[in-house]
């Protein structure tokens, strides 16, 4: 799967990794961080962590 | 379970988070009647909370899928009304007033509002705390952020409290579109005369494909802002200082520790929160969950007072304590609608809390501790009046 933040948007809130902390976490700068692949099967919490960015700030391609 | 439940009775009546506590232990979920008469579901427990607030299967956009569960007819409200897409397209209009940076410049500000109400107080005396000073702090500080003139200031209080805290569905939607209309007529006179606050930048902001707001959008978003930027921090920070001076072996502590008062306010927070009831939502299908199904067109709501105090989360969540390392509470919900101006919240409450235990080395309240009122309202958690004694000087 392929994830693309779009850190100009990015709030930094944090809500995706509330949903899918194995993928993304905030620095101590409030910069997001992603995990560079994440296993096939974090496929879903990935989206559903997509979903939950009050922003819309993460998109992400399926393999 | 047919039972269906009165919030706002129970919010006057007694200690609604106890009561909340013991119904949750049996149901994650339950029956509650609304001001308009609207029976909803209303989520408790904190695992349906997060598991909910996020679940695309329900729906923020009552107007087009229950307009009954409005807020106020035929009115839609900026964000909290609004599903993605197009929910996180307004959002990012407005999130740069919101962040981090832009919300630590406005401390000096803060400070300075603050301690001009404080020196208001003078020496010593008793007062209501929330008419002295929970109340026009935080109104100041948004009506400036956003650019409303100071003598327009004075009917937002009245707004506020009968649009959250209404006797009736009429007076809150009476009280809505006075607000409603003040904000057209605002945004009219920015049109002509245009200002450098965010109102002005929202007038002038403009989408990828170069369209701007609406007055109609505009006037939504003003309201919004205004309404839960001041009346949400202004019932916190009394719940937070009627908590500290109802628990003094807590006050004591936090005034012997400083470096205490961030997670003050997050236990605050966590312990009576002030924006307890978030927005309906609609379930656009049938959803199971927590035992029950939730029928599609069917109303939903979050009782995030409840969510807090989850004995699956913590066994002593019914005990106020600021020595919490991490609070982990949804005072702010969670997901896609997850507070705007939860920043601007935590720096006020904290700047507040400091410069007032700062000026009042006497600090107690003015009435016994079971005599305080707590707002007959099922959207925000809070007192009538909270009467402080206070003196610079020990006594």
């Amino acid at each position: 799967m392929r994830i693309t933040v779009d850190h100009e948007a990015c709030d930094g809130l944090g809500q995706c990794a509330l949903v899918a902390p194995e993928v993304f976490a905030l620095d101590d700068d409030e910069r997001l961080q992603v995990a560079s692949d994440p296993a096939p099967e974090l496929a879903d919490k990935v989206v559903a962590a997509a979903r939950a960015c009050p922003v819309r700030a993460i998109s992400v391609e399926r393999a | 379970m047919s039972e269906v439940f009165d919030l706002a009775e129970l919010a006057a009546s007694a200690d609604l988070e106890r009561e909340l506590g013991r119904l949750a232990a049996d149901h994650g979920i339950i029956r509650t009647r609304q001001l308009n008469q609207q029976e909803t579901w209303t989520v408790l427990s904190a695992a349906l909370t997060r598991e909910l607030l996020s679940d695309p299967r329900l729906s923020n956009d009552v107007h087009a899928h229950a307009p009954h569960g409005a807020l106020v007819p035929g009115l839609q409200v900026m964000l909290l009304e609004q599903d993605d897409p197009g929910h996180a397209r307004y959002r990012r209009l407005v999130s740069a007033a919101f962040a981090s940076k832009a919300v630590r410049q406005l401390e000096p500000r803060i400070v300075e509002v603050t301690r001009q109400l404080l020196d208001k107080l003078g020496d010593s005396g008793t007062v209501d705390f929330i008419d002295a000073f929970t109340y026009p702090m935080p109104l100041e500080v948004i009506c400036d952020l956003l650019g409303v003139p100071g003598e327009d200031r004075d009917p937002f209080r009245k707004w506020a409290m009968d649009i959250s805290a209404a006797p009736s569905a009429e007076a809150m939607q009476a009280a809505a579109g006075e607000l409603f209309a003040y904000c057209i007529g605002l945004i009219g006179a920015k049109r002509e005369q245009p200002t450098e606050d965010l109102l002005g930048e929202l007038i002038a902001a403009r989408f990828e494909d170069g369209s701007g707001l609406s007055d109609e959008e505009l006037s939504s978003f003003a309201a919004v802002l205004l309404i839960a930027g001041h009346d949400t921090v202004t019932n916190l920070l009394a719940n937070a200082l009627h908590e500290l001076l109802t628990h003094p072996e807590q006050l004591a502590a936090l005034r012997a520790d400083r470096s205490l008062v961030g997670q003050a306010v997050e236990e605050a927070l966590r312990f009576r929160g002030s924006a307890m009831t978030t927005v309906n939502r609609v379930a656009l299908t049938d959803i199971e969950a927590g035992g029950v199904t939730i029928r599609e067109g069917e109303l939903v709501r979050f009782l995030l007072n409840a969510a807090n105090r989850d004995a699956e989360v913590r066994e002593d969540g019914h005990t106020f304590d600021i020595g919490r390392a991490t609070a982990q509470h949804v005072a702010f919900g969670m997901g896609p609608h997850f507070c705007l101006g939860q920043r601007l919240a935590r720096q006020e409450a904290t700047i507040a809390l400091t410069e007032i235990l700062d000026r009042f080395p006497t600090l107690e309240l003015g009435v016994p501790a079971g005599e305080v009122r707590w707002l007959a309202s099922d959207a925000i958690r809070g007192l009538e009046a909270l009467p402080l004694r206070y003196a610079r000087e020990t006594v």
